[in-house]
């Protein structure tokens, strides 16, 4: 159990002409779960690996317990970790498999036992121990990999890279829930890679929102989907994903084609900016913007509405019971805590009121 | 087109029994789990398999025995079948080139041009698919397959192997380009929010048997059967044993005040169904029932939070939350159900008995 | 799943195949065993001596020597260039220019001509002249066409020098293949670097190394070339191989039915022993090695159900 901390960790795998991974420092604290989440070459996998030791930042340090390890290698690092696809040694049993990080420490042998037959057990892989990896299916080949990087008592951190890219759709669940309790059981810090956002929201204490290198955002489940600080996170996060309109701010006051939006929160904010708001806070109201219903898709449980003015389109996300007629006319509005206006570096610089006139 | 009473049986086990549907030009969506027969049906359309019995008529000409390269289709697949050493403009030229009759060398070029502005693709025209993404890739297969105007257009889960970002555009994207289609599409997902979303003319599949058609949106409301529920629901939805008498009915352990028209006086097992989204942790009314429960794991999407709950009978149910939120492991909650919310199925045949009122408004 | 009828036209696309192998192999092969079962004197004077040919060939006392002593030189030649061949090839550079330079140099060998080494070498090796020969023999007592422990010793070396690159190269290309998060989930599983051959190279080079094996094995029991310009098979007999053997007793001695009988033998022997090697190798990779029974079908089947949905279903029913 431990604490990592990285302090200005960049990686260019070409010399420094172009960055996998632009500078970040940042503290994992000790004993939470951490989700790297971001589109695949976002650069997640590359900190995974600069954490565990496979391999060297171009730039910055690695520190675990406050001890600079950046140039320790990662079989003296005490990190486990798991890949995207099964990793197994094909000749050895799965015991044996299960085995071998324990044996290659010198775990006296009825130690090694015992925890096989826990982390077995937990795995619910018990029956299996004594085949080979190869007449397994691949979504327990997978869970064999998970249990390797699980058997270890003495780790510092448990890496997971994509872990749950190969099992079944549905055993997703089922090992997601063991994951979780797994690690609220052993109390271990855990940093999962993955590019699903459910799994990632799902899993971690806090969620690390991943996009071309940086980091864009870092926050709980929550504080990602309601405020979200990047229009990366506003995009990527949530299905459909937010709103964005292209704005201009004079003395804060938001408009679109001259037309009024709204006013940002922050005081003398001027020139070219984004709008954004996410579909579920755009609410049908008697004041507001007005709109041109232009398509519904009702799904069941609540309704999509595809909405458009001028030259842009929004879509909102109401209640089943809104009554909304294709080619209409409607309003709506926001709730001015959760809709933002993002600078030219898609950051977020202020949250946004409607405007008080109504939008005409 | 029309299928008439098709079947197809492999190594003496029926793949596809007796089936027979009506498929008209435009959108027709063929939903159902990844068993159901869904691809089997689609290489029979596409004259890749002949079916046992059966025959396949379109516009009233009887085309089961033409082979598949005489008859007007394409088909793209789950994955993505490009040639990867063709630039991607000759892919999607290859269907054109590959015609009896070859078109003139700018009439090819202008349909190639006119299929990459509509997929989006016309920046990529000279590249090798190998350089392109996963969902551009795709959209190459699709636009070869709809370069050359064909009377049928087959779609086998096309952003199956997408992310969900990817898919969420495409969708959008092939609706638009698939509205003002004259051919027959055909287009098969697992998904039943693609079917929702596209609201179109559906088609329910589930082990080989066509078991319900209709708008998706009916289906979803008004499924003839649990199996149609089940491939019609998003999250998965809530089905458990429960005893009716006509007065009352239990869910779970708790029991409350419940009759139907549908139901006799009689005890009756029954199977009781309700959506997760229909699931509330505050009471809306007065005739909403409670039910006590304990987390079992919160799946966070982003827009939607999924519950797993645990109820004091032990049987495990999901809760769909708006927004994101946080549930504790093992937290004891009270959540809510109107009883107009439920659906009735018979515990055997899983045939409905009754749907929820007013569609579940 | 698709009802694929089986179409017998694409037989046709093979019949190109068979006419050229009939030509270069199977027509041959039968001259040869027209000769082998009878003693033909001329064009019009024949006589069917059904397997007397085989039984002289597995009597005859020189060729029971050349077959142990052709068997042990292959042995001696797999357990040698096997493991140099792996060890150079984990030596190889794994990528840049070195590793370019590294597979140019290592592949040299392998283009040169067999008679051309032979020739080489049999220059290289004259205790008087030749550059290796005077070399060696300034330690030892060194010369070939005197000595058969020189001789031996001399083809050994040569062909390692010819052929351990083949190994290396086919060991280089399968260690290529082993995706790096092997490695790398060994280093942190804590493995040595002996570990780390044991359990995650050597199994994921067996295929590799199984035709690097069958190969050598195969080119080392025909071999012929080399020995016969090097030693021409002596001194005496003592690196005279089947081939050199075979050779004399067809062209050397015109005798044409035990030469058949012989060629026959020899060509079996080289496909039973390859036929037994690979089968017994990949015994546990047979499809039949993992049988699904239906029970397990079933249960796949059921498994695909949503979980939920299952267990509810199931609890249903009851």
């Amino acid at each position: 159990m431990a604490e990592i901390r990285l302090e200005g960790v960049a990686h260019s795998y070409d010399g420094g002409k172009t960055y996998a991974l632009n500078p970040i420092t940042m503290t994992w604290k000790d004993g939470k779960a951490y989700a790297l989440l971001g589109p695949s070459g976002c650069g997640k996998t590359t900190l995974l690996n600069i954490i565990s030791g496979l391999l060297k930042p171009s730039e910055g340090k690695v520190f675990i317990d406050g001890k600079d390890v950046t140039d320790v290698v990662t079989d003296d690092r005490n990190i486990a970790q798991v890949f995207q696809f099964p990793v197994l040694y094909d000749t050895m049993t799965v015991r044996k498999n299960l085995e071998f990080p324990l044996k290659n420490r010198k775990v006296p042998r009825a130690k090694v036992a015992e925890r096989v037959n826990e982390i077995a057990a937990l795995l619910g892989i018990e029956k299996d121990l004594d085949r080979k990896p190869s007449k397994l299916r691949s979504d327990l080949q997978q869970i064999v990999s998970l249990g390797r990087g699980l058997v270890r008592e003495d780790v510092s951190a448990i890496l997971f890279d994509e872990p749950l890219t190969v099992i079944d759709q549905n055993f997703k669940w089922t090992l997601r829930n063991r994951l979780k309790r797994l690690h609220l059981a052993t109390g271990v810090t855990v940093v999962y890679v993955t590019h699903d956002q459910t799994e990632a929201l799902t899993f971690a204490d806090e969620v690390l929102v991943m996009d071309q290198g940086s980091l864009v955002q870092a926050g709980t489940s929550e504080s990602l989907f309601l405020e979200p600080q990047h229009e990366f996170v506003g995009y990527f996060i949530g299905s459909p994903g937010m709103n964005f309109l292209d704005v201009e701010a004079s003395s804060s006051v938001l408009t679109h084609n001259g037309k009024p939006i709204g006013k940002a929160a922050k005081a003398g904010l001027n020139g070219s900016h984004r709008f954004g708001v996410r579909p579920e806070f755009l609410v049908p109201s008697k004041s507001g913007l007005e709109f041109k219903i232009d398509r519904v898709e009702d799904r069941g449980v609540f309704k999509l509405v595809h909405l458009s003015k001028d030259d842009f389109k929004f879509i909102a996300k109401t209640e089943e019971s809104y009554d909304a007629k294709v080619g209409a006319k409607a309003n709506f509005s926001f709730d001015a805590k959760r809709a933002f206006v993002y600078d030219m570096n898609k950051k977020a610089v202020s949250t946004v009121s409607p405007s008080s006139a109504g939008g005409n | 087109m029309v299928l008439t009473d098709i079947s197809l049986s492999q190594d003496s086990e029926e793949i596809i029994y007796d089936l027979s549907a009506t498929f008209k030009s435009g959108i027709n969506l063929l939903i159902g789990p990844t068993t159901a027969g869904k691809t089997t049906l689609m290489r029979i359309i596409a004259g890749l398999v002949k079916p046992t019995t059966g025959t396949v008529t379109l516009d009233g000409v009887d085309i089961t025995k033409i082979p598949v390269q005489q008859r007007s289709v394409s088909f793209v697949y789950q994955q993505f079948i490009n040639y990867p050493s063709l630039s991607v403009f000759d892919n999607i030229a290859s269907p054109l080139l590959a015609a009896k009759k070859k078109p003139a060398k700018e009439v090819v070029a202008a349909r190639v041009e006119e299929m990459a502005k509509l997929l989006g693709l016309s920046p990529f025209l000279k590249r090798k698919p190998s350089e392109l993404s996963g969902g551009q890739q795709q959209r190459v297969a699709i636009a070869r397959a709809l370069a050359r105007p064909a009377d049928i257009v087959l779609l086998d889960e096309p952003l199956a192997n997408l992310d969900y970002k990817l898919r969420e555009q495409l969708r959008a994207e092939l609706q638009s380009i698939f509205s003002d289609e004259k051919s027959i599409v055909i287009y098969s997902t697992a998904e039943p929010s693609e079917a929702l979303e596209f609201a179109t003319d559906t088609f329910v599949m589930d082990e080989g048997r066509l078991i319900q058609t209709g708008k998706a949106l009916d289906i979803y409301q008004a499924p003839k059967s649990v199996a149609a529920a089940i491939a019609m629901a998003d999250p998965p939805i809530n089905l458990l044993a429960s005893t009716v008498d006509g007065k009352t009915a239990n869910f779970g352990p708790e029991s409350f005040k419940f009759s139907r028209p549908e139901l006799s006086d009689s005890a009756k097992s029954i199977t009781m169904g309700i959506q997760p989204g229909r699931i509330t942790l505050e009471a809306a009314s007065s005739k909403s029932v409670a039910i006590k429960c304990q987390v079992q794991l919160a799946e966070v999407t982003g827009s939607s939070t999924f519950v797993h709950v645990k109820l004091e009978s032990g049987e495990q149910i999901v809760i769909e939350v708006e927004g994101t939120q946080n549930f504790a492991l093992d937290k004891k909650l009270t959540a809510y159900f109107e009883p107009a919310d439920l659906y009735g199925f018979e515990p055997t045949s899983g045939k409905a008995i009754f749907a929820p009122i007013s569609g579940g408004k | 799943m698709d009802g694929k009828k089986k179409n017998n036209r694409a037989w046709f696309l093979v019949l190109p195949v068979v006419f050229v192998v009939a030509f270069t192999a199977i027509i041959p092969l039968m001259a040869v065993a027209n000769y082998s079962l009878q003693d033909i004197q001329g064009a019009s004077n024949r006589l069917f001596v059904g397997l007397d040919f085989f039984k002289r060939v597995a009597t005859d006392p020189n060729i029971q020597d050349a077959f142990t002593r052709n068997l042990t030189l292959s042995a001696q030649i797999l357990l040698i260039q096997i493991p140099l061949g792996i060890f150079l090839a984990r030596l190889m550079p794994r990528s840049g220019w070195k590793a370019s330079a590294a597979l140019v140099v290592v592949a040299i060998p392998l283009i040169i001509p067999w008679n051309v080494v032979g020739t080489t070498w049999r220059i290289f090796t004259r205790s008087d002249i030749g550059l290796g020969g005077v070399l060696v023999n300034q330690f030892f007592d060194y010369n070939l066409s005197e000595d058969t422990t020189d001789a031996w010793a001399t083809i050994l070396v040569m062909d390692t020098w010819h052929w351990t690159p083949l190994v290396t190269l086919l060991v280089y290309a399968g260690l290529r293949s082993i995706p790096q998060a092997y490695y790398q989930a060994a280093a942190i599983d804590g493995a040595s670097r002996m570990a780390v051959f044991r359990f995650v190279e050597l199994p994921k080079l067996r295929r590799v190394l199984m035709i690097a094996i069958l190969l050598r094995f195969m080119d080392s029991f025909m071999m012929y070339t080399e020995p016969f310009v090097v030693t021409g098979g002596g001194p005496g007999s003592s690196t005279q191989t089947l081939s050199i053997l075979l050779t004399t007793i067809a062209i050397g001695q015109f005798d044409l039915g035990v030469a058949g009988a012989f060629s026959l033998m020899y060509f079996l022997f080289i496909q039973i022993f390859s036929f037994i090697f690979f089968t017994v190798l990949t015994l546990d990779e047979r499809p039949g090695a993992t049988k699904v029974t239906p029970k397990e079908k079933k249960a796949a089947k059921l498994a695909k159900e949503p979980k939920q949905v299952r267990s509810k279903l199931e609890k249903v029913q009851k």
